[in-house]
Formats: C-alpha cells, structure tokens, sequence
C-alpha cells in the first residue's frame, strides 16, 4: 500500500518532496480557487449551504490539502485513501453528497495541473486519484 | 464487550461526569485492574465518542465535554490504584509534537508506565519541537513517545524523531510512536524513523519495558 519509503534512499529531494512543497506554499491559494471554481460551475451549491456553508468549504478545502501534503510527500496512496474515505462518511452524515466530495478532488487536480510543471501535476494526481478511487467503489 | 464499558460510554456520552466516575468506581471494585480500565473500557469509549462525531450523533461541545470527563475520570481511577515506592528508572518523555492535540493515549501510557515503576514526563499536547528536544537534554529519558492522530501531523514527528536523533546524547532514547496515524498503518513508525509503534497503551507498555529495560539489563 506504502509507496517509496522516505528516509530510505539519501536524501536529495525527490519528486513527492518536491510536489509537496508546492502544496504546502499554495494551500491557501489552491483551496481558494478550488473552492471559487466549485461555486462558479455549481451556483445552486450557495443556494443549498448558503455563505457559512461555501465558508465551511474552503475550510474544509484547506484540511483536504493538508491531508494531500503528506500522502504526496510520502508517496503514500493508501494514506490519502484512508483520508478520503473517512472524510465522505464523514460528510455524508452532515447531508453533503460524495458527488460534491469527487468535484472538489477533481477540481484540485485540475488546479495543480494548470499551476504546476507536468511531473509535479502528475506525482500529485496520482495520489488524488488514489482518493478518488475510494469514492468510485 | 465487558459492562463498565457500555455504563462508561453511556455517562459520557451523556456527559454526566458523575456517572462517569462512578462506572469506573464500580469497575475497580468489580476488580478490574488499571490495563484492563484504559484498554477495554476507556480507549473503546473514546473510539465510540469519536465514531459518533464522525456520524454527526455529537456535536464538536459534546465531544470535548466527553473527553474531559474521561481525564478526570483517569486521574481518579489513577490515584485509587497508584501505590508509591522507591523505584524511578526507566524515565520516558511523552508529547504531542508540534499541532497534534490528542494527548489521551500517551497520557494512559504514561499512567501505564508509573504503575510499572517507571519514570513519566507528560508533556500532553502541541509541544514544540525546540522545547522538546531542549527537555530531552536537560532530562536525558532512557525513551520517548510521541502521537499523531492525522497524517498531516506524520512531517512533525518525523521532524522531531531527527531532531532528538541528532542531539548529542550519552545514550540515544528508544523512540515510540502512536495514534490513529499508526495504528491505520504501522509501516509508518519505521518511514518517520520510530523505534517501535503500538497499538494501545497496554501493547506499548510490554513493547517499552521489553526494549528499554531489557537493554539496561544487558549492558
């Protein structure tokens, strides 16, 4: 389930490291324009969760990146799986659909793949689609 | 399932810290020993308590107000069956590094530990990394323990795990690490440069004597 092991090869960054970092300097940006992205394709989301709700999102956007940084850093699909799993029941209990869940994920890798050069975009992608995965069973 | 569990659960998840306590009261009479409280009763409570926010059957306050009733309710049931005695040694430092707040499993660890003669620094939650290693020096504890419940808390205690490696130390501490991170995946505590991980209180007791002790006794 584990990917590369860190601490195993010497350490000069490799790519999960390096993917990782960009994610650490852009949380704040990526979960705001994910979170404008899901709104401007989805207006009737404001009308169902309403400010606080579109709030809760970008929160909520913001823990999805947080939880993405290691997983990539590491390598680690099993782990952001686990995450994503979680995070939907975890949602679902609260009304909010795993279709709104999968959009957000989407729209992340989307985001990464416009800001960041191809093999960072990709190292990231794989591990979103490792969460999305979870969702499609 | 044993019935102190089920009255446990019940009263904190109610939050009435009264019948908390006097569940666990009735436990000890019953003739529960302090592993059997903390691993059957307290930490499967917990789990429930955190299950049932996960659900949305508990708000955030109710959660929190849970979680208190249980510390307090530890430290009683600690001091019923604590008895004192001359031996200190081994000495262990538990902490939450960095952002990580759930302090509870090193904190029943620690409870564990005393009753077995060791040594316990509990440092609880959000420790940051400079003072921790700055205690380390100044303490210099034959091992350590550190917890992360999220993933994005792994980067910490890997950090902390080689801040400690690289101190300068007579005698390197054995490294333990916990939580729910380990706990989904144990191959964890090896990447983030642990000695061993866990997985419950108990389980770290018998894994913390065996090494640290049965290091003493070779050397």
């Amino acid at each position: 389930m584990a990917g590369p092991a860190l601490g195993g090869a010497p350490h000069a960054p490799d790519a999960g490291t390096r993917a990782a970092r960009l994610l650490l300097v852009d949380r704040e940006a990526l979960a705001r324009e994910v979170t404008d992205a899901l709104y401007a394709e989805s207006p009737e989301l404001l009308a169902r969760y309403g400010v606080a709700g579109r709030e809760k999102c970008l929160q909520d956007m913001r823990y999805n990146i947080e939880h993405l940084t290691p997983a990539v850093e590491l390598g680690d699909e099993g782990m952001f799986a686990g995450y994503v799993q979680w995070l939907d029941s975890l949602l679902r209990a609260r009304n909010v659909p795993t279709r709104d869940v999968v959009r957000c994920l989407q729209l992340l890798a989307d985001r990464c793949a416009v800001r960041y050069p191809r093999d960072d975009a990709e190292t990231i992608a794989r591990i979103v689609r490792a969460g999305l995965a979870v969702l499609a069973a | 399932m044993i019935p102190a569990h089920g009255a446990f659960l019940d009263a904190i998840r109610r939050g009435d810290r009264r019948a908390a306590f006097r569940s666990l009261d009735a436990a000890l009479d019953a003739g529960l020993d302090l592993n059997a409280l903390y691993v059957d009763v307290v930490q499967p409570s917990m789990r429930e308590i955190g299950r049932l926010w996960q659900e949305n059957e508990l708000s955030v306050a109710e959660e929190h107000l849970a979680t208190a009733i249980t510390e307090s309710a530890m430290s009683r049931a600690f001091e019923r069956v604590f008895v004192w005695r001359d031996q200190r040694t081994p000495r262990l430092i538990a902490a939450c590094a960095d952002e990580e707040r759930h302090q509870m499993g090193l904190r029943m660890l620690c409870d564990l530990l005393e009753l077995e003669g060791w040594e316990t620094i509990y440092l609880g939650a959000s420790v940051p990394i400079e003072s921790l290693t700055q205690l380390v020096a100044a303490r210099e504890p034959d091992a350590i323990a550190l917890s992360a419940t999220i993933a994005p808390h792994i980067p910490r205690v890997r950090a902390a795990i080689a801040a400690i490696r690289a101190m300068d130390l007579a005698r390197q501490p054995v490294i333990a690490v916990g939580g729910r991170a380990f706990l989904n995946d144990p191959s964890l505590a090896k990447k983030v440069g642990a000695d061993l991980t866990a997985s419950d209180a108990a389980e770290a007791v018998r894994a913390l004597d065996e090494r640290v002790r049965g290091r003493s006794d070779a050397s």
